[in-house]
């Protein structure tokens, strides 16, 4: 009875709720007011969903809500937004890179070193200023397996991985809109390029590589990289000017 | 990101727009249309700036941490901005207070009054005063 009533929950949710439930992973772009209906969808999940098996990660409410709702506060309702998720974690087949053997000695049998790449969030949006921002939030494991054989014959696998975060941001700014170095420099963690394209526009890259063990604070970093951006362009003197009537 | 300009209330008979603090990289004043009237500060604001206090988000002083609320972005944005500072060493430290802060350091304001609390009596000024062109320093060798 319990579980039916959950079900039954299930097959109300927003569509890109119930898949982020189902399969822990969504693409789509849609109008950036149409994404409030996702956000309160998932204000529910915790009091609708009580089972592990429909428990969403963390990083849904740490991460993905908090970046959508920031980036809708700087866009325009009818601007498209386009977020592409995945919290499956990166250690999946499908994440896989590069693989190599490694050089062991007894009483290790075996090692195999794997390299993943899970870019868990990627974000396009379009913004108020008439800028476009590109984010994309990138895990890099190593996992190094060794088989091991004991003196009682026992086999033995033991794992080790290894990951760091690397947050990318790119932000195109519209044709004439002035850039200049701001005064504090960058911190060192934090590289930033400035690209003049042949067609007017500028673009600023932002790059950091960062612990990934800590993701009570990936929002604060994502965040950080991001808002570097935004300090090479002086700030909207004229208060809600939108770029376009959509 | 420094706060843009507070922009005067719309003129004429126009309707009133919301003059609250809007974006987080890129602000700007709302200017959506009031619904609402802040009990509080007396400013029309829009429905996405009231609190379910009926507060307007400025006025509301509760620390919003629930990302789902209405109000978790003004909170957010003041605490990140806080955060930014430190990360460029405080030169952006400023941009991070608001009109209440800024209120205090007015002439007859806050505690800076002469008549409010611990500075009364104290003699930085008058007579006193005079201790300071006699040539004595003020310092007493032990």
């Amino acid at each position: 009875m319990f579980w039916l009533r959950q079900r039954r929950a299930l097959k109300r949710l927003h569509p890109l709720h119930r898949q982020l439930v189902e399969e822990q992973r969504f693409s789509t772009a849609l109008p950036s007011a149409e994404w409030t209906a996702l956000v309160t969808s998932l204000a529910a999940h915790e009091r609708e969903f009580s089972r592990r098996k429909l428990r969403l990660f963390d990083r849904a409410a740490t991460v993905v809500v908090p970046v959508l709702r920031v980036l809708q506060e700087d866009m325009e309702p009818g601007a498209p937004l386009q977020v592409t998720t995945d919290l499956r974690g990166a250690v999946t087949s499908d994440k896989r890179g590069e693989s190599r053997n490694l050089e062991v000695r007894p009483p290790a049998k075996s090692g195999r070193e794997n390299f993943y790449t899970d870019p868990w969030l990627v974000v396009r949006a379009e913004l108020r200023d008439g800028s476009v921002l590109e984010l994309a939030v990138v895990e890099r494991v190593r996992e190094r397996r060794i088989l091991k054989k004991s003196r009682s014959g026992k086999t033995k696998i033991k794992v080790k991985t290894r990951s760091a975060r690397v947050v990318r941001a790119t932000r195109r700014l519209p044709k004439g809109m002035p850039v200049a170095r701001p005064a504090p420099p960058a911190p060192d963690w934090l590289g930033v390029r400035v690209q003049q394209k042949e067609n007017g526009r500028t673009v600023l890259r932002a790059s950091a590589k960062v612990s990934a063990d800590d993701d009570d604070h990936a929002l604060e970093q994502i965040l950080t990289v991001t808002g570097e951006l935004f300090r090479w362009t002086p700030p909207r003197t004229s208060a809600a000017t939108p770029r376009r009537a959509r | 990101m420094t706060t843009p300009p507070m922009q005067p209330p719309t003129p004429g008979n126009g309707p009133v727009t919301c003059p609250m603090l809007r974006g987080f990289f890129v602000l700007g004043r709302c200017g959506r249309p009031a619904a609402d009237v802040c009990p509080s500060c007396g400013r029309r604001v829009c429905r996405e700036h009231l609190g379910s206090d009926r507060l307007c988000v400025e006025c509301s002083r509760r620390v919003n941490d629930d990302v789902y609320e209405p109000t978790w972005m003004n909170d957010y944005r003041s605490a990140h901005h806080r955060h930014m500072s430190t990360v460029y060493g405080g030169d952006t430290w400023y941009s991070s207070f608001d009109g209440d802060d800024r209120d205090a350091f007015e002439p007859g304001g806050g505690d800076w009054a002469a008549a409010s609390g611990d500075f009364e009596g104290d003699d930085l000024d008058g007579d006193a005063g005079g201790d300071w062109d006699s040539g004595d320093d003020g310092l007493v060798d032990s």
